[in-house]
């Protein structure tokens, strides 16, 4: 070409081409004219075809902001435990990508727990990948997938910001800047150690925090609730926030120690009562296999109703709140008494125990009333898999290794091999959970066993669970 | 030790005659870029050329005959495994012993466990409907009875080969016409309105130059009516102005293609649809061949508007020598109507081997001749520092291939930045910058902050698609 076709140029051909050439001819700019003469070819062509090729050398100019690298970004790296390392990083990537996707929240949550635990921050180029199954667990968050976390809302329009994400770890002084689901679970685990501490912590701030938050902060004082909280939830019965009085009244209500709870403590445990008849053998035999005495010391008789739905809400009112020490406490019997007299189709009790167990962190609890249910379930057709998963879920550690072979050897779980071994169809070769969910609660010593368990079943069956015992594993050799 | 794999499993596994047929033409050493095996042969893994790009990878189990293959075959087995059965029956010694490499260990981490696949055999053999028998001494016989040559018949083919040609050329002429009719009508109307009123006319012009015999600028087109909105608004003009710029260069350079210097011409025919095939290439004694060890930098997939699936591997050269090639494009297609498909290549591993680049003014893609295993791990090579030098590269390819859609810069000293909101920008220490695609705001969040790194990226002169990086704590790689 016989000159450049200068920006001037360049931008009056643009002009024309983007009106419309029928309402604003083209000027052929003086360079190009000579070199149009010659080409046998509509003109218009020719122009177009070397403004275009002139406007591809223009080099793109960005403009450099000063926040380039944003604080959360420097603190996504500077996070102090060490990567996963690369072979469980790898078994990681496959268990997220080959988990079943109604099981895959749940699972990958439990396997990044498992990481945490064992000392490692997830790689941050996962994160992208990982983050929308764990971002609402604080469990699962560490200073690098805070950091993550809020590298990404930075580009969400409106989005406040959140400086405790950017913390290396929660803690009494910097807890309120962070996140209300972070803030309600550190307030709970708080409240586990030191529940007068805890409720000071709340008080401090109670009265700066919007409604509802404080409604959601002062549900976290159900963990270790006793009297001394009394004057601090009576002072909220004129809270200018209606859920937060509604809150307030109904931690009154379950504070032990009051004429109510005495109360509704000794209604519910008129529904228990020593029963003599016999059990079946297996389940006396897998109960005592887990330290469990008899089941069949009591009896639970539920106040009758007329219908199903005024029964459930007559068992609400009756147990809400109370746990199943509590119960046996008032009873005089044992802790497995009052869990082994629990019918295992009984789902309101045992949710409610199971709710409490949860907020007290009582993992033994949670272990025997999980093996209660394993012991029945068979009968009832029911999957292991949402009994697993429950426990797995609220498990802070895996199970013993008692329990865990209680687990693989109760009469449920077998079924459900043998189920698996025989299933011709491709639902009934699907994992509905009970082979990931058992790697996830066994502890490390057992998972080779379970791998040997594993092994006449179909690779598709057991993929996600054999990645699940492959990473416990590796995680634990390196 | 393993099990021998005897002539009559395999035949007795062979789904029908014609597979052990194919199997027995695919036996022959040139086929195979590897054949390897465990070194107590208790499995055996190679890859097989086939007519793209990228070989097909099998692995075959001896012990209990389990097998895979990535081809798109749906025989079960394919003639791939077959031929990796046979050949190790008869010629054990050209598989060479060594570690299995990580897609055959995913596969055995994946696989059906041996107690399962015995009475899964023995099913198949017991079916209802017995199959007819497939033997290879009768894959053989009819390999050995080929037909006497007609040199009559040879002639008479490549007299019509020529007229079809000609036939071809005088068909894409007229498409052309059409394309330049079309563009002038888009100016006359104005570019600012393209966006809004194109869709149809591009479907109607794209359908006749696919009649015309030109896909590939019919693709070009139909790819413009989708990338217009995939760019912020106030770049669709440019974006327009530029595609249409590029299509009349097309036009032009095609109609003069006998002056054109070789590289182009085969780059201007190419780029209107006519086919290399891969034997072709490889045969051809001018083609620019580089042997060397390579980066698995990307693999990507996209959906092609002509419903073929456009998978794309990016091979980054680890040890370039003076002047030779950085970067290797090997690019396959695949009905999408076959199912989800992607490279066989995972992103990040490392091969050595020659790879053969189409004849072109700024050579990129090509073809891998031949592959021996790679080293586990290998080192990214030593970049140019800042990108004035990779955009250097990229200004003399765009001189050289004036049509160029995308190039590969690569470049160290190099920090990922946030510009705006959801959109990064690479930086070097210069204060040049580039915008990346908006569809990697996401994954490369994690590189924010990180340090310098060093960047392979896909370039379109407007934005920038990062295919690898070297960082910190280690590679980063589109997948």
């Amino acid at each position: 070409m016989n000159g450049d076709i200068s920006s001037h140029d360049l931008a009056r051909i643009k002009n024309s081409m983007f009106l419309g050439l029928a309402r604003q001819p083209l000027a052929v700019p003086g360079p190009l004219q000579a070199l149009l003469s010659v080409v046998p070819r509509e003109p218009t062509l020719t122009v177009l075809a070397l403004a275009g090729q002139r406007q591809r050398f223009q080099r793109p100019s960005v403009e450099h902001r000063s926040d380039g690298i944003p604080e959360a970004a420097r603190r996504l790296h500077e996070d102090p435990r060490p990567l996963i390392p690369v072979s469980a990083r790898r078994i990681l990537l496959r268990l997220a990508n080959g988990v079943d996707k109604t099981l895959a929240d749940a699972v990958i949550r439990a396997a990044v727990r498992r990481v945490m635990r064992a000392g490692f921050r997830l790689h941050p180029f996962d994160l992208p990948r990982l983050i929308a199954h764990i971002r609402e667990h604080a469990r699962c968050l560490g200073l690098a997938e805070r950091a993550y976390l809020a590298l990404a809302e930075a580009d969400v329009p409106g989005k406040a910001d959140t400086p405790g994400l950017l913390h290396v770890e929660i803690t009494t002084e910097n807890w309120t800047e962070f996140p209300k689901g972070h803030r309600v679970a550190f307030l709970r685990a708080e409240r586990r150690k030191d529940p007068a501490a805890a409720r000071a912590l709340l008080e401090a701030v109670f009265n700066s925090e919007p409604a509802a938050v404080r409604a959601d902060l002062l549900a976290a004082l159900d963990v270790g609730l006793g009297a001394d909280d009394l004057p601090f939830l009576e002072g909220l019965a004129a809270d200018r926030a209606e859920s937060v009085r509604g809150v307030a009244s109904r931690l009154t209500a379950s504070v032990p120690g009051t004429s109510a709870y005495a109360v509704r403590l000794a209604e519910a445990a008129r529904c228990f009562a020593r029963n003599d008849s016999s059990v079946s053998s297996s389940v006396s035999a897998l109960l005592k296999f887990v330290g469990l005495t008899n089941p069949a010391n009591a009896i639970f008789t539920p106040p009758k109703r007329a219908s199903q739905t005024e029964q459930r809400a007559a068992l609400v009112s009756l147990f809400e709140g109370f746990s199943v020490t509590e119960i046996a406490a008032a009873t005089s019997l044992a802790v497995s008494d009052v869990i082994g007299a629990l019918p295992v189709d009984e789902e309101t009790v045992l949710t409610i125990f199971s709710n409490r167990a949860i907020l007290d962190g009582d993992e033994e609890t949670m272990v025997l009333l999980v093996a209660h249910r394993l012991s029945h379930i068979e009968s009832l057709r029911f999957s292991v898999g949402p009994v697993l998963a429950w426990l797995g879920e609220n498990l802070t550690h895996p199970l013993s290794a008692e329990s865990g072979n209680a687990v693989l050897w109760s009469v449920a779980w077998q079924a459900t091999l043998q189920r698996f071994k025989g299933a011709t169809t491709p639902v009934a070769m699907k994992d509905d959970g009970t082979l990931v969910w058992t790697a996830a609660v066994l502890p490390a010593e057992l998972l080779p066993s379970f791998q040997e368990m594993l092994a006449p079943l179909l690779a598709t069956t057991t993929r996600s669970a054999r990645d699940f015992a492959e990473l416990v594993l590796t995680l634990e050799t390196t | 030790m393993a099990e021998t794999l005897t002539k009559e499993k395999i035949e007795q596994l062979a789904p029908d005659q014609a597979s052990l047929g194919a199997a027995l033409k695919l036996m022959k050493p040139a086929s195979w870029l590897m054949l390897s095996r465990a070194t107590d042969a208790s499995l055996l893994w190679g890859e097989c050329q086939g007519s793209g790009a990228t070989p097909y990878r099998v692995v075959v189990s001896p012990d209990d005959l389990g097998y895979k293959c990535t081809c798109p075959s749906r025989k079960f087995p394919c003639k791939h495994v077959l031929a990796v059965m046979w050949m190790h029956s008869e010629r054990p010694e050209r598989f060479e012993p060594g570690a299995s490499p990580d897609w055959v260990r995913d596969w055995l981490c994946r696989r059906r466990p041996k107690a399962n696949t015995a009475p899964q055999t023995a099913g198949k053999a017991d079916s209802a409907t017995p199959k007819p028998a497939a033997t290879m001494a009768a894959a053989l016989h009819e390999a050995v009875a080929t037909k006497p040559i007609d040199p009559k018949a040879i002639a008479r083919a490549g007299a019509q080969r020529q007229r079809l040609k000609e036939e071809r050329e005088a068909t894409v002429l007229a498409g052309l016409d059409e394309l330049e009719r079309w563009i002038v009508d888009q100016l006359n109307l104005g570019l600012a309105g393209f966006a809004q009123r194109a869709a149809q006319s591009v479907k109607t012009l794209s359908t006749r130059l696919v009649d015309a015999k030109a896909p590939g600028l019919a693709n070009r087109l139909e790819m413009l009516s989708a990338d217009v909105f995939r760019v912020p608004e106030q770049m669709r003009g440019d974006l327009v102005f530029e595609r249409l710029a590029a299509l009349a260069l097309i036009s032009s350079a095609y109609r003069n293609r006998d002056r054109l210097p070789p590289a182009l011409r085969a780059d201007v025919r190419r780029t209107a649809g006519w086919a290399v095939k891969r034997e072709e290439l490889l045969a051809d004694g001018d083609a620019l061949r580089v042997s060397s060890d390579w980066i698995v930098a990307a693999t990507l997939s996209e959906v092609q508007p002509d419903k073929l699936r456009r998978i794309e591997t990016w091979l980054l050269n680890a040890a370039p020598a003076h002047g030779a090639s950085r970067v290797a494009l090997l690019i396959d297609f695949v009905p999408v109507s076959s199912g989800p498909a992607g490279s066989p290549f995972m992103a990040g591993e490392a091969l050595s081997g020659e790879v053969v680049f189409y004849p072109s003014a700024a050579p990129l893609r090509a073809q891998l001749a031949t592959r021996v295993a790679g080293s586990p791990t290998l080192a990214w090579p030593e970049l140019p520092d800042g990108l004035d030098a990779a955009l250097g590269e990229y200004e003399a390819a765009l001189a050289r291939q004036p049509w160029l859609e995308r190039w590969p810069l690569a470049a160290r000293g190099i920090t990922v930045e946030r510009i705006a909101p959801h959109q990064l920008a690479l930086a070097d220490h210069n204060g040049r910058a580039l915008p990346i695609d908006r569809s990697q705001s996401q994954d490369l969040r994690p590189l924010l902050g990180i340090g310098t790194i060093s960047a392979l990226i896909a370039w379109d002169g407007r934005f920038g698609m990062l295919l690898a990086a070297e960082t910190a704590i280690g590679r980063w790689h589109e997948r």
